[in-house]
């Protein structure tokens, strides 16, 4: 019986690779909706000087600086870190521009320099991210600026607060690299659920699941055959989107081959068992459809494909915390651009392999023949 | 010969619904066994818990030495199945479908073989929506025979196609009596159970009401010759008429039975005549299989 399987799958994948309408769905779409938004947002130049300041002093002067920084034009983007390692580590990851560090005995040092003409000068150390944007470039020498004007506002003396700059090797992502794990992410999932979906239900629907279960194969047969090619076609989705997002909009792909080989496995099956799901649970493919799309469209435009989590609302993150699309675009982002290693992506693979877990148990439950 | 197939007692319930009530009967090896009669009848039903598909709720069945119930692994590997209109997988073509199917057996048939039995070499490379109905069914017989089974199952094959499809896969038909298989056939086509079956039972509302051979059928009902005809009036009164033996109405069609056709047919005349009616799709025949199930059952089955 084994014999027949691989069979059972070619069989499945030459209809994949027949059927314009599923063809469409998985990859040409998904290329068009790249192009559409790559072209249109890819390289445009940020507005926003993304700023993080390491507050040591934690005085009132410390935190006028900061304000006048935040007040600043062209604008800067300031958020608060405590550790400075992890600030520097999101400058070379892109997350930031520039770090400022503000050391303790700020205040102390500004208000000697008022009595006493004799005080040496001060450092604020910076770190810059050095990029192809130059964005940090351009913070880096705002932040001198500000700095100048807040200490001649304080002081009304000759400038003896220096800027100590550090350059960092900052990573230029743009839109576009940031799009390009989402799209693979996104494509796979719509063919994932879609494809199993529509073909358990219209396959019942037109009894053909009926006239398998008359043969000997089995249920786990039938549905592994499909689950399979499905994988494969993921791949293949995974190697066509990359492709054009690299030699067609410059994205720069770093990490691992397998990690990301073995991640895109993880995310194309829990896909499919949200598709087997959904057709046990759907009567006509009509039904069948309209709940793939309530599944899947908040996870579109949610899971992390088109705007990072971190910047959607904290009630509207919860939300995406709970989709399975979130951990697989994050996986494949953190993959794809930082070099992650399994280790880094551990553990988005093991909420997956939870969700693919969880829904398969439910479907095979709920499954029926006719 | 022994038999292949024995069914005791079978019941199915669809809540109210008496699908199956208690019929019995059985098989022998090589055999066409056909059952007659109206959609509704509980053929399908018989037939899918024939092939473990569908749990009985009552009576015991045997297929080629397996019970149904408890050996539903391997009664599948020995017989073959054609469902009542079920699609097939449009983007595959003829030979891929036949290698898939095949695949998932482990005794199989050779697939030129049953290219010619099904009569579709020439279509062998062609994906299946471009098939017309007739080869799709003669498609779905040989999906039937992949892994040669000893028993086939075949549930209408021949609804909705057109009369010279039909012949067509009669012939595909007759031609497997020679391999020594044991085919189960349902039709609510009267003249393919009298041309294929060796012997048919005529079924309604769950029940099998005679079995026996078709010719064997028809003779039980006597030897008389049927007169058929529409009249736009009350017909009671054909009923009275000379030699007249027994009257059917259904639907406005008056069916008169006699042996006395020499003397029936000119009284016929003469009454319409008489008054004033006009006799319309007027035919006189042998009696068939169609005039059995409207003796038993007082209907005609319907198509």
């Amino acid at each position: 019986m084994m014999r027949g399987f691989p069979l059972w799958v070619v069989a499945n994948l030459k209809m994949f690779f027949r059927d314009r309408t599923t063809l469409f769905w998985a990859i040409v779409f998904p290329i068009l909706l790249m192009g559409l938004l790559g072209l249109g947002f890819g390289r445009a130049q940020s507005i926003d000087v993304r700023l993080a300041v390491v507050n040591n002093d934690n005085t009132p002067s410390s935190v006028a600086l900061w304000h006048a920084l935040d007040r600043t034009s062209p604008p800067f983007k300031v958020s608060n870190y405590t550790d400075m390692d992890v600030a520097k580590a999101a400058v070379e990851k892109g997350d930031l521009d520039l770090v400022a560090v503000i050391p303790r005995g700020f205040e102390d040092w500004l208000n000697r320099t008022r009595t006493n003409a004799s005080t040496g000068p001060f450092s604020l150390p910076i770190y810059v991210g050095v990029s192809e944007q130059g964005t940090g470039a351009i913070g880096a020498s705002a932040f001198e600026q500000v700095v100048d004007a807040f200490y001649r506002n304080a002081t009304n003396s000759t400038l003896k607060l220096t800027v100590a700059r550090a350059d960092l090797n900052q990573q230029s992502l743009q839109y576009i690299d940031f799009l390009a794990p989402g799209i693979v992410a996104m494509s796979i999932m719509q063919n994932g659920v879609f494809g199993l979906s529509l073909f358990v239900v219209s396959a019942r629907e037109r009894k053909i699941l009926k006239r398998l279960q008359a043969t000997p194969a089995g249920a786990g047969y039938i549905l592994a055959g499909r689950i399979v090619p499905a994988i494969l076609i993921s791949f293949v989705q995974t190697a066509v989107l990359l492709s054009i997002a690299i030699f067609g909009f410059g994205v720069k792909i770093t990490g691992n081959v397998g990690v990301l080989v073995l991640s895109v496995g993880f995310g194309s099956l829990v896909f499919v068992t949200l598709g087997f799901l959904v057709s046990s649970v759907s009567k006509t493919v009509d039904s069948a459809e309209s709940l793939t799309n309530v599944i899947t469209l908040p996870m579109f435009f949610l899971g992390g494909v088109f705007i990072p989590i971190d910047r959607l609302p904290p009630a509207i993150q919860a939300v995406s915390n709970a989709m399975p699309l979130t951990y697989f675009s994050d996986a494949l982002r953190n993959i794809m651009l930082h070099g992650a290693g399994l280790a880094d992506v551990a553990v988005d693979v093991v909420v997956l392999t939870v969700f693919a877990f969880v829904i398969f148990a439910l479907a095979v439950k709920l499954f029926r023949w006719e | 010969m022994p038999n292949v197939v024995t069914v005791q007692k079978l019941s199915k319930s669809y809540g109210e619904l008496k699908a199956v009530d208690g019929i019995s009967f059985a098989v022998e090896k090589g055999e066409i066994f056909g059952l007659v009669g109206p959609n509704g009848a509980g053929k399908t039903t018989t037939w899918e818990i024939l092939e473990g598909l569908r749990h009985a709720d009552a009576g015991v069945v045997k297929v080629a030495g397996f019970d149904v119930r408890k050996d539903r692994a391997k009664l599948r590997e020995v017989i073959g199945v054609q469902l009542q209109a079920t699609a097939l997988f449009e983007k595959l073509t003829v030979r891929e479908i036949l290698d898939v199917f095949a695949g998932m057996y482990r005794k199989t048939m050779d697939g030129k073989k049953l290219l010619a039995i099904a009569q579709l070499e020439e279509k062998a490379d062609e994906w299946t929506e471009r098939l017309s109905g007739g080869q799709k069914q003669r498609l779905a017989v040989a999906l039937s025979l992949v892994n040669d089974p000893s028993v086939v199952f075949l549930d209408e094959p021949t609804t909705g196609l057109d009369p010279q499809a039909r012949r067509s896969l009669w012939d595909v038909i007759s031609d497997l009596r020679n391999t020594g298989k044991t085919i189960m056939l349902t039709t609510h086509y009267m003249e393919e159970a009298e041309r294929l079956c060796d012997r048919v039972g005529v079924m309604d509302h769950g029940h099998i009401l005679a079995l026996d051979a078709p010719a064997q059928l028809v003779r039980q009902i006597g030897e008389r010759d049927a007169i058929e005809f529409t009249a736009n009036g009350d017909a009671v009164a054909f009923g009275a008429l000379a030699g007249v033996e027994d009257m059917k109405v259904e639907d406005g069609l008056v069916v008169l039975y006699t042996r006395q056709i020499d003397r029936t047919l000119p009284a016929v005349f003469d009454l319409a005549r008489q008054r004033g009616m006009a006799l319309d799709a007027f035919r006189v025949r042998n009696p068939s299989l169609e005039d059995v199930f409207l003796q038993l059952t007082g209907r005609r089955v319907r198509e």
